[in-house]
């Protein structure tokens, strides 16, 4: 292949990659290849010199940014549909990095900032991923990274039982550090407390890894499952379908 | 009034008589226009691609020996009825242009 031929159809594939299916991509590479091949050889047989054929037929050809702008109009995308995709986007990175950040704060239960970043992203992520009628899938996996890691760091709030008494993690920690519990008045309170904050963050961890795991798996096959069915709609029952529910 | 579609109806033209390759419909347009249509040629695909789409072409990889395969479009019979349509509205444009360049048509006076 000239490097010329090579350089239109790696540049087409960067326009487009990602952006239309990939069967469809790969046929129309194809095609562009085949012609630009065919149009060289034409050029070359009626007696232009090889570079010369070659610089006429990516001008016959045109840019391949516009047989992308082209091809991306066919397949639906929009300028909204472009910023519906990076709100989707934007909003995935906003929760990942909220879920981490809210993780590494100390242990103080179901931590707000979560919950405000699950109320912030869902709805840019549900209507952007509608209107985009695509998914940013590397950082949904990203995304479903951070949360397995957050989860299985995040402490939440555990509690001590002796007798009727409960403390939590925290309390406990305090009562040890200030060595109140008394074995006169309070037999075996100290080993318990003692015992509890000396499990391992590694246990904690495979003890919350599973329903982390099981639970943001079944969010991203959800959602995923979801767009997927919705996107092979027709275009026409698609807008219907999002104006009934938007309205 | 305007005549829009231009490239889509050359192409439904193109493969009127036989199916034809991309490149080969591309050539055929420029043969049949005694070299005066030339059209950025980076639209063709994405305007055979609406066509296949609309359901005015159907589509068939051709295996070539020792070449790449190739993509054969034929017109179908809606595709048919397209350029027809096509056909008829360009004479009405073409009339009403050359009507009113010349000053042939007769103006009702009131």
């Amino acid at each position: 292949m000239s490097k010329f031929v090579s350089w239109y159809v790696v540049e087409l594939d960067g326009l487009l990659r990602g952006r239309i299916p990939a069967d469809r991509l790969h046929s129309l590479l194809s095609e562009v290849e085949n012609h630009l091949n065919e149009a060289i050889e034409d050029r070359v047989a009626r007696g232009m010199s090889r570079e010369e054929a070659e610089l006429a037929t990516l001008e016959a050809m045109g840019s391949p940014e516009k047989m992308a702008e082209a091809e991306l109009r066919l397949a639906g995308e929009t300028p909204l549909r472009k910023w519906a995709f990076k709100a989707t986007a934007g909003a995935l990175i906003a929760m990942s990095v909220l879920w981490l950040f809210a993780s590494l704060l100390p242990d103080t239960g179901f931590h707000p900032l979560i919950g405000i970043a699950w109320l912030l992203a869902a709805p840019v992520l549900i209507v952007g991923g509608f209107l985009a009628r695509r998914l940013p899938w590397r950082l949904f996996v990203v995304a479903a990274v951070c949360g397995v890691i957050s989860l299985a760091n995040h402490q939440g709030t555990r509690h001590v039982y002796y007798g009727d008494a409960e403390f939590t993690l925290e309390a406990a920690r305090t009562l040890l550090v200030a060595n109140s519990p008394d074995p006169a008045t309070q037999p075996g309170l100290k080993e318990v407390l003692t015992q509890e904050l000396a499990k391992s963050s590694a246990q904690r961890t495979a003890q919350r890894l599973p329903g982390a795991i099981i639970a943001l798996s079944l969010f991203m096959s959800l959602y995923g499952g979801f767009l997927w069915l919705f996107t092979r709609l027709p275009q026409g029952r698609q807008v219907h379908w999002l104006k009934k529910r938007l309205a | 009034m305007t005549y829009k579609n231009g490239i889509e109806a050359l192409i439904l033209a193109a493969v009127r008589d036989e199916p034809l390759h991309g490149y080969a419909i591309s050539k055929r347009i420029r043969l049949d226009s005694g070299g005066v249509l030339k059209f950025g040629e980076g639209q063709l695909y994405p305007a055979l691609h609406r066509l296949e789409e609309g359901g005015m072409l159907t589509a068939e990889w051709l295996p070539q020996e020792g070449k790449p395969p190739r993509k054969l479009y034929a017109i179908t019979e809606a595709g048919n009825s397209e350029l027809e349509r096509h056909v008829g509205q360009w004479k009405q444009f073409a009339d009403s242009v050359g009507q009113a360049l010349t000053g042939t048509k007769e103006v009702a006076h009131v």
